[in-house]
């Protein structure tokens, strides 16, 4: 009898735990429900993010994204909606690219926020704009070396950027006889950046003017056909968000959730790029020299205006006379 | 040191010589006389016609040795259980030193079989003593498994505080430790990776088998090279009396063995061969693709040379192919994650024992490689190759109050990776990494059943500057029932086997020497309580604590797919294995428990600022804390039935919040260009626990016999009888789930003769 019962009782009892199904997943549920990365940049009249879902499967994001994305100035509250635009990545991947015609400021902070239809979690990044810096214009020096060879060199400080740039560049400008217009000229290599002694936040640019010359002369007859207009730099200034833990941009680091993140509710990285621009004027007996042909009295179409579209031009250095 | 060796040795053989020249020393080897092979564990006892009673226990060789024997007639008694007792009459004199060998034939009475296998140390299961597990095939036919021939790797997986990844994978986590922290040697030999891609199997099956010694932890100084356990492998010798074998068919693995002899009563070989057939055995019946190919083969040559010597050679090889986790639509994709690896052994074995000394010597000489890729079979992303050249000596000393063993061993080892990205902190070219060491051991017998050994090993490594002391004790104290044992030691790893564990799947394991210069490092202990209230049941309990330094582990990262680096982690482990054995008429069954807990400490600079802090703390995805085996056994009218029912709680694994899209933001970054690299973004390592496991398991055999040593068995099995839906996997990019084996009925057949 003892048996009769026991039989039942262990079939039911391996049927009560097949029938036990533990339920697993390895998603965790969160209230991060976006990525956000982007820089906003002082070289653009328009300004583009990339928005990511987070999603709980690998598959890739779809068409619509039920979220609105604006951005505000935080010092006059200027508020911009933007735009979604369905882009396909050349991997063939297609993502969320916002975008919002405005230009940045320096040393403003935007806000830029994700906000779901279907949440009242906010996602938000902030990001200040670096400041703008001030410069100093110094007097080339020339020096003759050994009768022959002419030593001339400029330096330029910039006051005010407690980072080494993240870019510098050099034009020249000319205005070519042939067709009365200014040509520009931008130099394949940077000059020399180094802190100020002594300082934190001043860089001082030494510029090769014979070297500039040397790699000028290759491209066009100095002598006959262009005149000398004007010389600029130009720096790229990254935002502090981008300085990566370490000093590294290690990828597998950068990786890691939160790590190079300023996104609240969210990952991903929001940052600004500044941008910034010196032009000067060589006086006329350096630039002949130097072996330029200066502007001297020539009639020039309009204002000297060495430095690229998209910077922000801090200064415009008059050196002695024309 | 070796000052305190030779120091040491010159008292060894002044003691023995003392002893010598006043006593006997007698001394032999136990054979079945039906097949010659050594019987283990065969009492020999001398008695007078007063009160002498002085006796040994035969070794996995069936030597024994009795020393410091006054000179006198003694009466000789070889008993074992199940054979009939060998009795005569010996006359000893002051300095005699006696090989006097012993044959015993099978009695008519074999009632009390399983009574012999529970009377040696560490044998039956709740034979633990010191963490010194003894398993022989008889043990391993109690364990139900789809295939009729049994093999290692089904009994190992029924002990407590062994951990196996799952049906498939072939990984084996012994208290704590990882696999290739796992010492395996086969007639002395080592064998890399010996267990196959399914679970059941390994490169051992049963029929092979003579005596596994596992020490889960404290194991002497005899033994070394690896910080977590050791499977000491004795493989049987071929008969040396007649022709004989077997083959056998079942769904997952189909096998055959060969042996006999070459010069009739002295020389004899052993051939075996197995190879799985889950194309067109188990993945037919499951109707599910099960991508796995393993085979195994295995020889031995087995001479008696004279009374007092034998030589041996081995050669063992085991193949492995698969694709371990959730396969891909597309088959192409699949094999890019295809996994190989081949172990490769082969060795002689030469043990004497000379006639003017009272020693046993034994010497070694074997050569072993593993070969492992991943990625497609012509052209794999990753590899890793290992070759160990080992040179060893053992002698024994017996006397009477302490036998005192020491041994040499010259290593030379060669390894090679290419590791496609993986472990980038890993040197990736050739190394060879040359080794000389030996160790000292006591066996102190002074006071009544107590066996107190304390030794040292000690290992040099002049490629690399390094040498280990590594001071190892083991301790047994047996007074009536009660049983008590200790043991300990502190244990190096030059040579480290690194397997991203981060993904069940990968189980690709490069072989190097350790990645930041600091050499892992374990110190074991553990202590261990035994009684046997009744003849018929026996329980043990024993603690354990391992704490390892200097490990290798897969950094955490967001790429888990596609590269990672190492970082330095130390782990300690907390452990306690319960044991019920009960033997009583034709039942047979044990119960046992397991409890550890393990945790990992590690620093890795990156997670700070997701974790909040760069030093962790986590349970790796072995810390499996609660283990239940329970094992039955019973003959009924020919028939023999074995269940086993196993639980074990869940094992770590890593959740996510999600996915997303990584853009690196070094500069000015126009979103357009970047499409960003899929990323998981990782919870904090191995949170979550899958479901527990737990599975019953049945097999019903039938063996008929045809004309005397010819006989035909038939197995029926169900594998996971009730069909539990076991996780063994979670594949976090696609979220599938790939369970571990369904219920699976088998039916196998063996012919012996």
């Amino acid at each position: 009898m003892r048996k009769l019962i026991l039989l039942p009782t262990i079939v039911l009892l391996l049927g009560v735990l097949s029938a036990c199904e533990d339920s697993v997943s390895p998603i965790i549920e969160t209230d991060r429900d976006y990525t956000l990365f982007g820089t906003l940049d002082m070289a653009r009249d328009s300004q583009f993010v990339r928005v990511i879902p987070i999603r709980s499967s690998i598959t890739e994001v779809g068409d619509v994204l039920d979220v609105t994305v604006q951005s505000i100035e935080l010092s006059t509250q200027q508020t911009y909606t933007w735009r979604d635009s369905i882009h396909t990545f050349d991997d063939g991947r297609i993502g969320h690219i916002f975008f919002a015609p405005f230009r940045i400021r320096p040393s403003q902070t935007y806000r830029i926020e994700i906000i779901p239809s279907d949440s009242e979690i906010i996602t938000s990044a902030e990001t200040t704009v670096p400041d703008l810096p001030e410069t100093e214009v110094l007097d080339p020096t020339l020096e003759r070396v050994l009768t022959t060879r002419l030593d001339a060199r400029q330096r330029v400080l910039w006051h005010g950027i407690d980072r080494a740039p993240f870019e510098v560049e050099q034009w020249y400008r000319f205005l070519s006889l042939s067709d009365f217009t200014y040509k520009d000229y931008q130099l394949s290599y940077a000059p020399i950046s180094r802190l100020l002694a002594g300082e934190t936040d001043v860089w001082e640019m030494d510029k090769d003017l014979i070297q500039d010359r040397d790699t000028l002369s290759t491209k066009l007859e100095l002598g006959a056909f262009y005149r000398l207009a004007g010389v600029a730099l130009r720096i790229t200034v990254l935002d502090e968000n981008f300085v990566p833990p370490g000093g590294e941009y290690d990828r597998e680091l950068l990786a890691q959730p939160g790590t190079l993140s300023n996104v609240e509710n969210g990952f991903g990285l929001l940052a600004s790029v500044g941008r910034f621009s010196v032009e000067w004027i060589l006086p006329d007996s350096v630039a002949r020299e130097i072996g330029y042909l200066p502007l001297g009295n020539t009639a020039i179409p309009g204002p000297v205006w060495a430095a690229p579209p998209g910077a922000y031009e801090v200064a415009q250095h008059q050196l002695g006379s024309r | 040191m070796r000052i305190f060796c030779n120091l040491l040795l010159l008292g060894v053989f002044l003691t023995v010589s003392q002893a010598q020249a006043q006593n006997a020393v007698l001394r032999g080897f136990v054979r079945d006389a039906a097949d010659g092979q050594p019987l283990q564990s065969v009492n020999v006892v001398l008695t007078d016609d007063g009160d002498a009673l002085l006796g040994a226990g035969a070794d996995r060789d069936g030597l024994y040795a009795i020393s410091g024997i006054p000179p006198g007639r003694y009466y000789l008694a070889a008993s074992f259980i199940g054979y009939d007792t060998h009795r005569d009459t010996l006359d000893l004199a002051a300095g005699d030193l006696i090989t006097y060998n012993i044959e015993l034939s099978v009695s008519e009475d074999l009632l009390e079989e399983l009574v012999v296998e529970t009377e040696r140390e560490g044998a039956g299961v709740a034979g633990l003593t010191g963490g010194l597990q003894s398993i022989t095939p008889r043990d391993i036919a109690l364990i139900p498994s789809p295939d009729i021939s049994g093999d290692l790797a089904s009994y190992l997986a029924a002990l407590p505080g062994v951990v196996a990844s799952g049906d498939q994978g072939g990984q084996l986590f012994i208290r704590g430790g990882e696999p290739t922290q796992n010492q395996v040697l086969v007639d002395g030999m080592t064998v890399f990776q010996p267990f196959h891609l399914i679970g059941f199997y390994s490169a051992f099956p049963s029929s092979i088998l003579n005596v596994t010694d596992v020490y889960a932890g404290g194991f002497g100084p005899r033994y070394g090279g690896r910080i977590s356990s050791v499977i000491d492998i004795s493989t049987r010798n071929g008969n040396k009396r007649r022709m004989a074998g077997e083959f056998s068919a079942a769904p997952f693995i189909s096998a055959g063995l060969l042996e006999g002899p070459i010069v009739d009563g002295r020389v004899s070989a052993l051939v075996s061969g197995r190879f799985s057939v889950i194309d067109q055995g188990a993945a037919r019946v499951l109707d599910r693709p099960l991508p796995y190919d393993f085979n195994d083969q295995f020889f031995k040559l087995h001479a008696d040379l004279s009374d007092n010597s034998q030589a041996s050679i081995s050669g063992l090889r085991s193949f492995d192919r698969g694709i371990i986790g959730v396969l891909n639509e597309s088959e192409a994709d699949s094999t890019k994650n295809q996994v190989t690896w081949t172990s490769q052994a082969i060795g002689a074995r030469y043990v004497l024992l000379p006639t003017r000394i009272p020693v046993q010597a034994e010497l070694l000489l074997s050569m072993s490689t593993i070969e492992n890729t991943f990625g497609l079979s012509d052209d794999p992303s990753r590899t890793s190759n290992s070759q160990e050249i080992n040179l060893s000596t053992n002698v024994t000393h017996y006397n009477r109050t302490a036998d005192i063993s020491w041994g040499l061993h010259f290593r030379f080892s060669e390894l090679d990776s290419h590791l496609g990205g993986s472990f980038q902190n890993v040197a990736q070219d050739t190394e060879y990494i040359s080794e000389a060491g030996g160790y000292v051991l006591l066996d102190l017998k002074g006071i009544e059943g107590l066996s107190f050994q304390p030794g040292v090993r000690f290992s040099s490594f002049p490629s690399k500057g390094r040498n280990f002391i590594e001071p190892r004790v083991r301790m047994t104290y047996n007074t009536g029932i009660h049983q008590v044992s200790l043991a300990g030691g502190i244990y190096h790893q030059e040579i480290v086997g690194l397997t991203d564990r981060r993904d069940a799947g990968d189980v690709f394991t490069a072989w190097t020497t350790s990645p930041f210069g600091e050499v892992p490092r374990a110190i074991h202990g553990l202590a261990g309580y035994q009684i046997r209230p009744t003849s018929w049941a026996r329980f043990v309990i024993e603690g354990f604590v391992k704490t390892m330094d200097n490990l290798s582990i897969a950094e955490w990262s967001s790429f888990p797919r596609f590269t990672t680096r190492l970082q330095p982690a130390d782990g300690n482990v907390l452990g306690l294995d319960g044991r019920v054995e009960v033997s009583a008429g034709p039942f047979y069954g044990f119960v046992n428990y397991g409890y550890a807990k393990v945790r990992y400490q590690a620093k890795q600079t990156e997670i700070q600022y997701w974790f909040g802090s760069s030093e962790y703390e986590f349970s790796p995805p072995h810390d499996r804390r609660h283990q239940l085996n329970a094992v039955g056994s019973i003959t009924l009218a020919k028939f023999i039935l074995n269940v086993r029912w196993q639980y074990g709680s869940g094992l770590p694994f890593s959740q996510a919040l999600g996915f997303d899209e990584f853009v690196l933001l070094s500069g000015p970054t126009d979103v357009f260009d970047e499409h960003g690299d899929t990323r998981v973004l990782y919870t904090y390592p191995y949170g979550g626990r899958l479901p527990s496991y737990h599975r019953l398991d049945l097999s019903l055999e039938r063996s008929f016999e045809i004309s005397g040593n010819t006989a035909v068995s038939v197995l029926a099995s169900a594998t996971n009888a009730y069909d539990r839906s076991n996780l063994f996997y979670i594949d976090l990019f696609t979220l599938e789930k790939l369970d571990q084996l369904p219920f699976i009925p088998a039916v196998g057949l063996k012919f012996e003769f």
